[in-house]
């Protein structure tokens, strides 16, 4: 209540300054008589007109104000006459505040009337947004005068307490960069933007706070202010350092139990590679390598495509890009060794221009092949990946698209197309690192789709999708190195759909679905029918066929578009399939080593067995493959 | 049951520092309700300290300043409720004219006497609509005390209040204090250098020296015991002789004979005395010879 005489006070005292405001306001109604501003006419315009002088009015007077609201005072030693009555610093310090952005507040518009009042005819839509400009502007004119306090208390007293604000204001500063590069790191852009927001409102209720600190320590001396405002300050900026750290502490050690809806984008060895976005955290996405079997995790933040991180086939190294944000937006290859120990993120120092280009890694994860499409470096560039050094740099035609495997650490196969044209033949090449000789293999199938290919690495085949050029398309069985068509698996018509998948003896398992007939096939190596099952439902889309173990596979589909995917496994030996449940996500297999072997991580909404929580995985629910 | 009256002004072992200068150390002091206590004080004695400390503005480095039995400190919005304060420097808003300052006081005190405020700024002739920054030194001390007695407080604290004022405002002023709060009982704490102004005026009389309170007594007492004792025809021996058992605190030779200042004057021996010195006159100080007096030489340390 006497925080509201003292606002009352202060608005009284400078009542002519604010009607004085109403003048520019009207003055203003002229302003497109200018002839620069002759094209602000239009009453939209009017408006921008008006509001950019309204808010310039606001905050030049919340800056008067700011300075000399307990500056002044102090400076010509008159605060006494507030704290020789019964009021507290808090309703001094308050009443003025509320006083001077009350007074801001009315200036601003007043400024506004007079368009307003001629120009403006609101729409109902767009009321609440003119609205939201009220609290807006309130915030900008009460951290305006908590600042402009601080600075005219700290600069009329120049006492030795200003070392302090200084030193705390970089200190904080520093923390809080130190916060944002942690996060900018991690790609926690929307966290980010919570950061900025915190600082943003939190730097102003610092000097806020400090500024009640101030008056309700300092009292009527002008240095016993500054030291009051000076310590609050320090204090409050550190904390508001520290706490940036700790947020983005928090934000950035994220534990697969944070993930909402993970998904997998590789698994080898011991150790997974997860991604979702974490709860709480401003929902950007994050990656982490998480090692089911120890419930350890590594956060290896937002990598641009997680799907293209690439894990060594021994399992022992993960090597990924991740932009140079800020420098040279060149893309870095980072590394994490898996073999021993905790696993780290090691910078290779190898470096490439942002863009796509196709990559492979070499089975004992030592060797990255990386191949430049087009320009003049177009051609295969291999690196090792321990000295972040280009070991051999092999020239070739551009192309338009690849993929390429490691034969064996020392030759790597390329399959290109020159064109995007998917009716072209592709090529099939290879290179021998020792001698640095391309060799052309043979020769991709027109109507291939490079990356609707799968490679058996045992026995060098490939199951490939050829166009049709009508709609559909075949599904083949080839000669990896040479691409010559060993069997046709099956013709899909258009409208329909199939999908094949290697088992990990060179068999194939195929599911065709046409006129409403949904069939699995088991093949042999040849591509010849071992035996069929018919599904009960005919899938709309299938989402995911792969092994799941030496005698089984994983079925992932939809009955319809929308649904849930349904999950099947199939029992090569007993010719049985069983129903796995209807998943949140797509389901995926991690090829895991270790106690988890063999197991689905997912998050199930409904089983038929129903779901088992893992302990060391809240949200995830641990389906155990018994068979 | 015999009980305590609250004290309206106390403090205990108060010590000020500003870095290593002390400005007040371990000062001890009780004003009674009713009193007219006057703190005097050279320059720079602590008187100012002394007063922020009761006003609540500062905090002591050690001991304590209290109104009413409440820390000064710590409870000062809620004492100031009960206190009226004249600055030594006035301090209303030079913007703000009497009426406005008036206004701004009269919605913080449930017992503002409006018409008393009105009435008195009439009596001083302080305009009511021209702002503070425009009145003279008197009208803005006049002013002062008008705001300070608005509330009809318990307490007035006066801080060097006729500084820089010409006798006829410093009269006004003290004739107004003393017609305001003749039958009110209001205590009153007073610092100032107007020692001819508060004769009279002041119940108990404190005298700070370097930061230390070297007299506090009730002004009668203070007066009754102090003489200057005048023996003409005397030489200074003689008279050192003559003088002794009334113990002067201070001898001088003048042309006419011997002077000496008595701290407790003893009208036995003193009538000895004129047995032997027939022609020694004994007469009271005034205020300002005792301030003298005692900023020149210590007469008595409080304990």
């Amino acid at each position: 209540m006497n925080a509201l005489t003292v606002a009352a006070h202060e608005l009284n005292g400078k009542r002519n300054l604010v009607l004085g405001t109403l003048a520019l306001g009207v003055v203003l109604l002229a302003a497109p008589w200018l002839p620069w501003l002759a094209d602000m006419a239009a009453p939209d315009r009017r408006l921008l007109l008006a509001l950019t002088p309204s808010l310039g009015v606001a905050l030049a007077l919340a800056l008067l104000t700011g300075i000399t609201m307990t500056g002044s005072d102090l400076q010509e030693r008159r605060a006494g006459f507030y704290f020789a009555r019964p009021l507290s610093g808090a309703a001094i310090f308050g009443g003025k505040l509320l006083g001077g952005m009350a007074m801001a507040l009315a200036a601003a518009f007043l400024v506004l009337l007079p368009t307003l009042l001629m120009h403006w005819r609101p729409t109902w839509a767009q009321v609440p947004a003119a609205l939201t400009l009220l609290p807006i502007t309130a915030l900008l004119v009460l951290a305006t005068m908590a600042l402009g306090n601080a600075a005219s208390i700290s600069l009329r007293c120049r006492s030795p307490w200003l070392l302090l604000e200084l030193a705390a204001l970089t200190l904080a500063g520093l923390l809080v960069w130190g916060a944002l590069r942690r996060m900018l790191a991690m790609g926690s852009f929307l966290t980010i933007k919570w950061l900025v927001a915190g600082i943003l409102l939190g730097v102003p209720a610092v000097y806020l706070a400090a500024g009640f600190w101030q008056v309700s320590r300092g009292r009527t001396d002008l240095r016993a202010n500054h030291r009051a405002l000076a310590t609050a300050t320090a204090t409050l900026l550190l904390t508001l350092g520290l706490l940036a750290q700790a947020g983005s502490l928090w934000a950035v050690r994220v534990r697969p139990s944070d993930l909402r809806k993970p998904g997998l984008a590789g698994a080898q060895g011991a150790w997974a590679l997860i991604t979702g976005t974490p709860r709480w955290r401003g929902d950007f996405p994050t990656s982490l390598l998480w090692n089911p079997g120890k419930g350890t995790s590594l956060n290896l933040g937002c990598l641009p495509d997680p799907l293209e991180a690439l894990f060594a086939a021994n399992g022992q190294r993960l090597v990924y890009w991740t932009p140079n944000l800020g420098k040279d937006n060149a893309m870095v290859l980072q590394s994490v060794d898996l073999g021993r120990g905790a696993p780290t993120i090691r910078d290779t120092g190898i470096r490439l221009r942002p863009g796509f280009h196709p990559t492979a890694l070499s089975q004992d994860g030592r060797r990255l092949a990386v191949l430049e499409l087009q320009g003049p470096e177009a051609g295969l560039r291999v690196y090792d990946v321990d000295a972040g050094l280009a070991l051999v740099s092999v020239p070739m035609a551009p192309c338009t698209t690849a993929r390429l495997v490691f034969l064996d650490p020392g030759r790597v196969r390329i399959y290109s197309k020159a064109t995007t044209l998917l009716a072209d033949e592709g090529d099939i090449q290879e290179v021998a690192l020792a001698t640095r000789r391309l060799t052309t293999t043979g020769r991709l199938p027109a109507g291939t789709g490079l990356y609707h290919m799968e490679r058996h690495a045992g026995l060098d085949r490939l199951l490939a999708r050829l166009a049709t050029g009508n709609g559909g398309h075949r599904l083949i069985l080839a000669d990896a190195a040479t691409g010559a068509e060993r069997a046709t698996l099956a013709t899909v018509a258009p409208g329909h759909t199939a999908k094949a998948a290697f088992l990990p003896d060179g068999g194939v398992a195929l599911v065709t679905v046409q006129q409403m007939r949904a069939q699995l096939h088991l093949l042999d190596g040849q591509g010849r029918q071992e035996w069929a099952m018919a599904l009960d439902t005919p899938p709309s889309r299938i989402m995911v066929l792969e092994a799941s173990g030496p005698d089984r596979l994983l079925l992932g589909f939809r009955h319809l578009a929308g649904d849930a995917p349904h999950a099947l496994e199939v029992d090569r030996t007993t010719r049985t399939a069983k129903f796995l449940g209807v998943f949140g996500f797509f389901p995926r297999l991690p090829s895991l080593e270790g106690p988890f072997q063999g197991t689905l991580f997912t998050r199930l909404t409904r089983t038929q067995s129903g779901p088992m929580l893992s302990r060391d995985m809240p949200g995830f629910y641990r389906l155990p493959m018994d068979f | 049951m015999n009980q305590t009256p609250i004290l309206p002004v106390a403090c205990a072992g108060l010590t000020v520092r500003y870095g290593r200068t002390t400005a007040l150390e371990g000062l001890t002091l009780a004003v009674a309700p009713g009193q007219v206590f006057a703190l005097l004080g050279r320059n720079g004695a602590g008187k100012s300290s002394l007063v922020r400390c009761l006003l609540g503005y500062q905090k002591p480095a050690e001991g304590s300043a209290s109104l009413f039995g409440q820390d000064s400190w710590e409870h000062r919005a809620r004492l100031m409720g009960r206190v009226g304060v004249v600055p030594e420097e006035p301090d209303t808003p030079p913007a703000l004219t009497a009426t406005q300052a008036a206004a701004f006081c009269r919605d913080l005190y449930p017992t503002w006497d409006q018409a008393g405020v009105t009435a008195r700024l009439e009596r001083f002739g302080v305009p009511a609509a021209v702002p503070a920054g425009s009145l003279s030194r008197g009208q803005k001390t006049q002013l002062a005390l008008a705001l300070a007695l608005g509330p009809n407080p318990d307490l007035l604290i006066l801080d060097d209040p006729t500084l820089g004022l010409d006798p006829v405002a410093r009269r006004a002023f003290y004739q107004e204090l003393l017609g305001d709060l003749a039958d009110r009982g209001t205590t009153i704490f007073l610092t100032t250098h107007d020692l001819a102004g508060i004769e009279g005026i002041a119940d108990r009389i404190g005298i700070l020296r370097e930061g230390r309170l070297i007299v506090d007594e009730a002004a009668e007492t203070l007066k009754a015991r102090h003489r200057l004792i005048r023996c003409g025809a005397l030489t200074a021996a003689e008279a050192e002789r003559a003088l002794a058992p009334l113990a002067p605190v201070q001898v001088r030779t003048r042309a006419w004979g011997v002077e000496a200042v008595v701290a407790a004057f003893d009208e036995e021996a003193f009538q000895r005395l004129r047995l032997e010195a027939p022609e020694a006159e004994a007469e009271a100080l005034s205020l300002e010879d005792l301030f003298m007096l005692a900023v020149a030489t210590p007469l008595e340390v409080c304990p």
